[in-house]
């Protein structure tokens, strides 16, 4: 009876030793080259598949693609701890393409002189995108990623989502269908994608009929398939192509609830002081012009009528108090002179008048005359009767 | 009979007292001038202690 480690060290031994120096051809397929520079991949043809490894001291004269065919030199290594075989690549001739590479390049020409890549007819997505469809697997991490970008640099973005098969059969069809659906909600964009994969997995978004719905759609269309390194046809023939679908989400969201904040808060500012600098533009004007320009003159005017009245006022006093002063004084005067003239002053002094029947005697007449007289002194009236006395 | 205005009782006045003082009327008509001359000198002094009332009532109201 063998361990694992026994049998896999016998295994390991028969195949290094049966596969040391072989060359192999084949299509290569989920191609990657990490940090380290090492390069991982699968070489294929239509029934098998075996990994590979060239490590980063081998050099080669072109970058290996997904899809191309190539002819590798190298040893068959046993990799105990995985139980797994794998080709150490020497070195690396490409050999023609592959088929699935033959087809998507005869696709680009085909678009390409019909002018689905032009990047005239491409629309421009506009600054403040807020309404985006998306169309992706509802398992992968690309819905995960977008939705999470998204929210977090601007949470006023609505999403539509749907639900899409990204690989695999009838995956074709129902990217269309998404396409086609989503442009009923008249959003600002559609980012159709998902995540990386082989050139296999990614292939419904290098087929002519999706192709031709990203060229058809009214509606912004960006597409986010696969890796950095990985570019298919509708990455060409889409308004857009984001690297990820992160990097669509950072797209959609070039402007973030943060720089709506800071700008909303920024006019605020520019308003305040707009109308503080008006404020004291016209309080300047006040303080200098409203006493100067107005108070003062209104007031002069004011004073000035004040004294004048007064001035009138003064005079009319004088005029009119003079004027009954003098009437007073003439009175005054003309009653001195009258009473100096009353006739009946004398009776004062001792003198008497003489009457007669209410006619008073004068020099001219003679007391023969008269039968009674009436002798008028100031206390007393006596009637005497002269005819009785001759 | 139309009455007279005040300035035209002070001259009816003046005619009166140089008429007396000229001396040269009947005791008669002394009498009778002098009476008229001393009730036209009464009548004027009301009228100006009324004109004086009404400026000093006019000049307060003013002041108020």
């Amino acid at each position: 009876m063998l361990t694992i480690s026994e049998i896999t060290k016998q295994i390991k031994n028969t195949l290094e030793s049966s596969f040391d120096n072989i060359e192999l051809v084949g299509e290569i397929s989920n191609f990657t080259r990490h940090q380290s520079g090492h390069r991982y991949f699968v070489l294929k043809d239509n029934s098998a598949q075996i990994s590979a490894i060239m490590w980063q001291s081998v050099r080669i004269n072109f970058e290996p693609r997904n899809g191309m065919k190539v002819v590798v030199r190298g040893s068959i290594d046993v990799y105990a701890p995985q139980g797994k075989y794998q080709i150490i690549c020497r070195s690396m001739v490409a050999q023609g393409e592959g088929d699935l590479y033959l087809a998507y390049e005869a696709l680009k020409v085909k678009l390409s002189e019909k002018g689905y890549f032009e990047a005239e007819r491409k629309k421009r997505l506009k600054q403040l995108p807020l309404k985006i469809g998306i169309s992706t697997s509802p398992t992968g991490a690309a819905l995960h990623d977008m939705i999470q970008t998204i929210n977090r640099r601007n949470k006023l973005v609505q999403i539509y989502f749907r639900p899409t098969l990204v690989q695999g059969d009838g995956s074709a069809d129902d990217i269309v269908r998404a396409i086609e659906e989503l442009n009923q909600f008249d959003c600002d964009a559609i980012i159709i994608g998902r995540g990386g994969g082989s050139i296999e997995d990614l292939w419904s978004y290098n087929t002519e009929i999706v192709a031709n719905t990203i060229f058809n759609s009214k509606t912004i269309i960006i597409s986010a398939v696969g890796h950095e390194t990985d570019f298919t046809i509708s990455d060409f023939v889409a308004d857009y192509r984001a690297s990820t679908p992160t990097a669509a989400a950072e797209l959609v969201t070039s402007i973030t609830h943060n720089d709506i904040l800071e700008a909303h808060e920024r006019i605020l500012i520019d308003l305040k002081n707009l109308m503080k600098r008006k404020f004291e533009k016209y309080n300047d004007f006040l303080g200098v012009n409203l006493d100067t320009k107005i108070i003062r003159p209104i007031s002069n005017l004011i004073s000035t009528n004040k004294q004048k009245i007064d001035y009138m006022d003064s005079i009319l006093k004088l005029k009119t108090s003079n004027k009954i002063k003098s009437y007073v004084e003439k009175l005054d005067f003309l009653d001195k002179r009258l009473n100096s003239n009353n006739p009946l002053l004398p009776l004062n002094k001792g003198y008497a008048l003489l009457s007669s029947n209410n006619h008073y005697i004068t020099n001219n007449e003679s007391l023969q005359d008269y039968e009674s007289i009436e002798i008028i002194r100031k206390n007393e009236t006596i009637k005497i009767n002269l005819k009785e006395n001759k | 009979m139309k009455t007279q205005s005040f300035e035209e009782k002070i001259s009816k006045i003046e005619e009166l007292v140089e008429l007396l003082e000229d001396g040269e009327l009947s005791i008669e008509e002394m009498l009778q001038k002098y009476e008229q001359a001393v009730n036209l000198i009464k009548e004027s002094r009301e009228y100006i202690n009324k004109a004086e009332k009404v400026l000093i009532n006019i000049n307060d109201n003013i002041n108020k």
